[in-house]
């Protein structure tokens, strides 16, 4: 990883982190998929979307099928790095206290 | 009085595991179609093996001319397995990150989808059912194999360096696409010639004109979100007018000199594969812009 480890308030408040979460896991998520993933509302979710999307954290588009709109939300570049630093970051202070049963359990490998 | 520093650790642990259950969450999501392979692996193996029946002993050309309706229906049949098998399940709600590995699966599973039915046509009828069996089973363990690769994906670090060396695929990129599509474009003249060998050389060189499209595609990765819009349309209009020339040049300038016919399938190929070449360079384009914005001169040039 290329980034250095920046703890970001912006992410860290947790339905946030939540979305950036499942961001960072995939290249796009549906936005009734996020909405799954933090079961919260809709007025909930979009609002926490305008926060990050307002950071140029994250991008959506909007995706016409079968008369249905979907939303597709995606984190931008900054976004990932900045999400990468906080992860990074949160490990770090981890890594003060080793024998946490989370910081062994954390899946977030660096390596290829 | 709590100490700041544990409380500062107990918040870290607490968001390193909410993220460790999101990662679960949509790994369980990438999952949820595990069941699709083995059902389309039946399907395809089923669909090889009955050109089996009653396949005669004449020639590869001849025996396309004699099971023409069947031998397209099964084309047609792997060409539509695409969708299920490369494409990715709108449903899910998630694009996975899909990583070199995965991507090296994908291609494999292309090359048993293309070159299959040829091969159930090739030799005798035992060929056709060892075929089927073989696309069963290749179906099953790659997409498998794909599945647990983007699982793994999806469980890495967000941000993930991947620059190892590729000499072969960075040879088969660096090919000018104006070669590519020459060399598809006389693939599928040769593959109209009365002469035999002629005709196998061409029909070779136009698929490693479609396999050489498949490797820069997989150099370019998944497009991203903006120009993912109608993806698994687009890749299948690619195939099936990928697949056209060829398959007309089979079968109607197999009477010889058929040279219009020839010709028009030629410019159809070559056209074709400006077109993906074309939409390949607005993915790199657009994937320079996002990165670095002084970056698109270098993609242009």
């Amino acid at each position: 990883m290329g980034d250095h480890p920046a703890f970001d308030e912006l992410i860290h408040a947790p339905k946030r982190l939540r979305i950036c979460a499942v961001l960072g896991a995939a290249t796009a998520a549906e936005f009734a998929t996020l909405r799954d993933a933090l079961d919260v509302s809709d007025s909930v979710l979009s609002k926490h979307l305008t926060a990050l999307e307002s950071a140029d954290y994250i991008t959506t588009r909007r995706e016409l099928r079968n008369s249905r709109q979907r939303v597709w939300v995606s984190l931008t570049p900054t976004g990932r790095r900045a999400y990468a630093g906080h992860v990074q970051a949160l490990q770090q202070i981890m890594a003060l206290h080793p024998d946490d049963e989370t910081t062994r359990n954390a899946g977030l490998r660096s390596d290829p | 009085m709590v100490d700041p520093d544990d409380r500062q650790r107990a918040r870290a642990a607490a968001a390193l595991a909410e993220i460790e259950d999101q990662q679960r969450f949509v790994t369980q999501r990438l999952g949820g179609f595990s069941w699709l392979p083995p059902v389309v692996a039946v399907v395809l193996a089923l669909a090889a093996a009955s050109l089996a029946y009653r396949n005669g002993v004449l020639g590869y050309g001849d025996r396309i001319r004699q099971m023409n309706v069947r031998f397209v229906a099964v084309q047609v049949i792997y060409l539509a397995a695409f969708i299920p098998l490369v494409g990715t399940p709108v449903r899910t709600g998630v694009i996975p990150r899909e990583g070199r590995q995965s991507r090296r699966y994908v291609f494999a599973l292309c090359v048993v989808l293309l070159s299959v039915p040829q091969l159930a046509m090739l030799g005798p009828w035992w060929m056709a059912i060892v075929a089927g069996v073989g696309a069963g089973a290749a179906v099953l363990v790659l997409s498998r194999w794909r599945l647990a690769a983007t699982l793994r994906e999806a469980r890495r670090s967000p941000l993930v360096d991947d620059d190892g060396q590729h000499p072969v695929t960075d040879r088969i990129v660096a090919v000018p696409a104006v070669v590519v599509i020459a060399v598809m474009g006389a693939g599928v003249l040769a593959s109209a010639s009365p002469d035999r060998a002629l005709r196998a050389v061409g029909t070779l060189a136009y698929f490693l004109g479609i396999g050489s499209l498949f490797v820069v595609q997989q150099r370019i990765g998944v497009p991203p979100p903006e120009l993912r819009s109608g993806l698994v349309r687009k890749a299948l209009l690619f195939g099936v007018a990928l697949w056209i020339p060829i398959v007309l040049t089979t079968f109607v300038t197999s009477l010889p000199g058929n040279w219009w016919v020839a010709s028009f399938c030629a410019l159809a190929a070559a056209l074709t594969v400006a077109t993906i070449y074309r939409w390949q360079h607005n993915i790199l384009r657009h994937q320079a812009r996002a990165a670095d914005p002084t970056a698109l001169e270098g993609v242009d040039g």
